[in-house]
């Protein structure tokens, strides 16, 4: 695909109170979708109140108890459609309703997102239904493994550390309160209204309301994080389990790095493009050793991790483990090959058209590039720099930010039977499935 | 809006039923092959071999080595996928709309025939144990195969997609050819198309050019015949599991796809689960306080169907009282709908209509699902008309006929050992006095 428009036409502006607001005029379909993002999330908690920021999150959207008058009961007597999406650095709403509905939705949407009003019912029942989803993650290993593995990459730092039953007994609802009113304010937020109405209706009809509240922008201490270099095992026992959940990893570049690109790319040709990744061509297709094998690179703006996941039957652990880290160790001592680079550059070009492929997606996307501080020119020309790509630069990122030999290892599975396997790699912590999942001690 | 009357229908010389839809919005296409070969075709000692032959589709065919298919697709940036359900298995894949004819040529190749070998047989079912494992291995999802193999006693869906692992480990590969050969024909399946393709001499001209060749094959029944489900012995089984905090789900027989109360059990699935202000929500975890959360579905399949409904707790309320207020809400919607929670659902299921007719990959799928199992690809569209034109009294009297105590098969999961903390929690939470709202 060469440069051409792939996001729709739209206006943008930053309002009085610093809300910056896109503004599309979409006459597909008798439909509308409003989405603001708050530059807040999980990340800037407050060590022990993990979880304020979801809990936050989740009871906005309960203003006014469920009765008529209600934001809940706007939404679904109008048929609307909420979500939300909470990451470690930000907050997104979106709704998607009908253009018929727009005028009672879009208001009601507003004053949820940057007026919220709960009731202490709702606080207590939400808090233990997190407190319950915490509890059954136990029986999850891809999920409570996941959240191990954080643990000991980044230790005892706002990425490690996870929500758990002390640190979400301790909030309270004015805490719930005050975060709310320091974080989803409208300056330094970003929404977007699509819809079925012409522009300068569009603006005259919402951009008072947009811009009628003001605030100050929220504020966040730097994200500091461990640099834990030397990597670490944390072995999960669960004897109940056949299979054990691996992960291992590292930590790595963030989003807005300038090798975040071709270590993308790398990404994909050794574990991110599914059937045809190097490490599931050999562990799944031609070993049989896993229902599924995949890497990655999961970003924050600033920082990130590179890991490589997979579930496998417990005796074939020692086999499995030598496997990833042969296809790895070949990986990055002998780079990627024309022929890899030329079918992720395939892969990457093509897919754009589904990136875009409808106002939802669209949406998304517009949320993430102002997100990331970037704009449609850098979204548009990204084909070209995906051309740009060589598998020198890919192959010497590999070597910048990929290491050879430190790894933190984070395997759920039963103890008795797995431990000696990981002992060939370090000497693994041995926790219980139902044991808090903490960062590790003496970092 | 798209409608029915934007669907093209034609049925090949060779049985194969071709559906397709033009779509503007962005130059994507999906292409699916649904083949009516699901796991309930089964023969009773070769449960999981839908589920297997589903995997072999990929490991390759007269042209296409193993795993060229995924492979081909990725490198132009699209993706496919393929799942094996109780009355169908289905191949789905999209790709940037230039590249409809790849798609047409990787899909009639393998419905022409596999060319695997043993020993990549061999690989791939070790694979497929894993995939069995996994399942296993999660408490909840064990205890619910145990649950529908009772439910759906005698019948073909007594055993899930997934099948048996004594039958997965015996089946061979001559097997799975054989298989292959028997269902996956033109005379049994459906190619459905949407999105941006070309003119219709165009496009007819490449389907025909990849698929007409293919011999007919033998057509399965497409008739749907309802099973009848025998009642358990016990109207509810007690397990303990690893897991820590109780669940309830009282599962009620329900009719076939294509049965007329669908609808209404649909509408009334809605008016208890749907949201915030559903029943379930309002009455039994808001205002009793009984259930930390609760929700419910209805699977509707060709020949039969299930509805379920779950309620998570905390251990310090017994499961009789779980049920007994579950159970009450559920059957207690006999008694009566209002028009206001009817209309909730008519404007949900239009907001969603409007978006999910943006991607083609859903529109294809909506349309092939239809075919398949309800038996006529307009059902998805005519399911808005239906909705609109349904009234309070058919939803009650709906869920009086299917959703009452004789038809009620209850699962009880209690936690191996009491969680002491959720126990306290729940208690806290029934009894100390509440705020102000």
């Amino acid at each position: 695909m060469n440069r051409c428009q792939l996001l729709p036409q739209y206006t943008e502006e930053i309002l009085s109170n610093n809300l910056h607001v896109i503004w599309i005029e979409d006459r597909s379909r008798p439909a509308a979708i409003f989405s603001i993002q708050f530059p807040s999330g999980g990340l800037h908690e407050k060590r022990g109140y993990e979880g304020i920021a979801e809990l936050a999150s989740a009871l906005a959207p309960l203003s006014g108890g469920n009765g008529p008058g209600s934001f809940p009961y706007v939404i679904e007597h109008n048929g609307a459609e909420l979500s939300s999406d909470l990451s470690g650095e930000y907050l997104r709403y979106t709704v998607r309703m009908r253009q018929a509905a727009i005028g009672e939705i879009v208001p009601a949407t507003w004053r949820m997102a940057t007026s919220p009003v709960f009731s202490k019912n709702d606080f207590r029942r939400l808090r233990s239904e997190m407190q319950t989803s915490i509890m059954t993650e136990s029986a999850e290993p891809s999920v409570s493994g996941q959240k191990h593995f954080q643990c000991e990459l980044y230790g005892d730092t706002a990425a490690g550390r996870h929500p758990c039953r002390p640190s979400l007994s301790l909030i309270k609802q004015a805490d719930i309160c005050s975060w709310q009113s320091v974080n989803m304010v409208p300056n330094g937020a970003v929404a977007i209204l699509a819809a079925d109405m012409p522009l300068d209706e569009m603006r005259n009809s919402f951009g008072p309301l947009f811009a009628s509240v003001k605030s100050e922008a929220a504020t966040h201490e730097k994200i500091v994080l461990n640099d834990n270099k030397n990597g670490a095992i944390r072995l999960v026992d669960n004897p109940t389990l056949t299979q054990t959940s691996l992960f291992i990893g590292h930590q790595a570049p963030g989003e807005t790095h300038e090798d975040h690109l071709p270590l993308s790319f790398a990404n994909y040709i050794l574990g991110g493009g599914t059937f045809q990744s190097r490490l599931m061509t050999v562990l799944r297709s031609r070993l049989g050793k896993t229902y599924g094998i995949g890497s990655r690179i999961s970003c924050a703006r600033a920082h990130g991790a590179f890991s490589i996941q997979t579930t496998t039957i417990s005796e074939s652990l020692p086999e499995v483990l030598d496997a990833i880290f042969g296809v790895y160790r070949e990986f990055h001592e002998k780079g990627i090959t024309q022929k890899e680079l030329d079918e992720a550059r395939g892969f990457a070009t093509g897919h754009l058209a589904f990136d875009v492929e409808n106002l939802s997606a669209k949406i998304d996307k517009l949320q993430m590039i102002s997100f990331l501080g970037r704009d449609r020119e850098w979204f548009e020309s990204l084909p070209e720099r995906f051309a740009a790509l060589t598998t020198d630069g890919i192959n010497a990122a590999i070597r910048r930010h990929l290491s050879r030999e430190r790894f933190t290892i984070c395997a759920v599975g039963k103890a008795a039977q797995i431990k000696p396997a990981l002992e060939k790699y370090g000497n693994p912590a041995v926790l219980n499935f139902r044991a808090p999942i903490v960062p590790s001690t003496g970092r | 809006m798209i409608s029915s009357s934007d669907i093209n229908h034609k049925i090949l010389s060779n049985g194969l039923e071709l559906l397709w839809l033009r779509m503007s919005e962005a130059p994507v296409v999906a292409v699916q092959v649904w083949y009516r070969a699901g796991s309930s075709c089964e023969s009773e000692n070769k449960r999981g071999i839908a589920h297997i032959v589903e995997h072999m589709m990929f490991r390759g065919s007269a042209r296409f080595a193993s795993e060229e298919h995924t492979r081909r697709i990725a490198n132009i940036g699209g993706h496919c996928n393929a799942f094996t359900a109780e009355d169908a298995a289905a191949y789905i894949n999209a790709v940037p709309a230039e590249n409809l004819e790849l798609l047409l040529e990787l899909e009639a190749d393998r419905m022409h025939g596999l060319a695997s070998d043993k020993e990549t047989f061999e690989t791939e079912r070790k694979v497929i144990v894993e995939e069995y494992h996994q399942y296993m291995n999660n408490p909840v999802g064990r205890s619910f195969l145990e649950y529908r193999s009772i439910f759906f006693d005698k019948t073909p869906y007594q055993v899930s997609p997934l099948g048996r692992i004594e039958n997965i480990m015996s089946v061979t590969h001559e097997d799975i050819l054989a298989y292959h050969s028997a269902h996956y024909s033109p005379a049994n399946a459906v190619l459905a198309i949407a999105g941006d393709i070309p003119p219709d001499d165009e496009f007819l001209d490449k389907v025909a050019k990849h698929f007409a060749s293919i011999p007919a094959g033998t057509a399965l029944s497409t008739a749907t015949s309802a099973f009848v489900l025998n009642k358990p012995e016990q109207n509810l089984i007690h397990r303990r599991i690893t897991f820590d905090v109780p669940i309830l789900l009282a599962g009620y027989a329900a009719p076939s796809a294509s049965h007329p109360d669908t609808m209404a059990l649909d509408v009334a699935g809605m008016v208890l689960t749907h949201g915030e202000t559903s029943r379930l929500n309002r009455e039994i975890v808001r205002k009793k306080q009984i259930a930390i959360m609760a929700g419910g579905t209805n699977n509707f399949l060709r020949h039969a169907g299930m509805t379920m409904f779950f309620a998570i707790h905390t251990p310090d309320v017994s499961g009789k009282k779980m049920l007994d207020a579950l159970a009450s809400e559920v059957e207690h919607l006999a008694g009566g709908v209002s028009e206001e929670e009817i209309d909730k659902t008519r404007l949900a299921a239009l907001t969603s209509r409007l978006f999910d007719t943006g991607s083609a990959e859903l529109v294809c799928q909506s349309i092939a699902r239809a075919h398949v199992i309800d038996g006529d690809y307009s059902a998805w569209f005519r399911r808005l008309e239906r909705l609109a034109a349904l009234d309070a009294k058919a939803v009650a009297d709906a869920a009086a006929r299917w959703w009452n105590p004789q038809n009620r098969f209850v699962l009880q999961l209690e936690p191996e050992r009491m969680n002491i903390p959720a126990y306290f929690m729940g208690l806290a939470r029934r009894f100390i006095p509440r705020g102000a709202s």
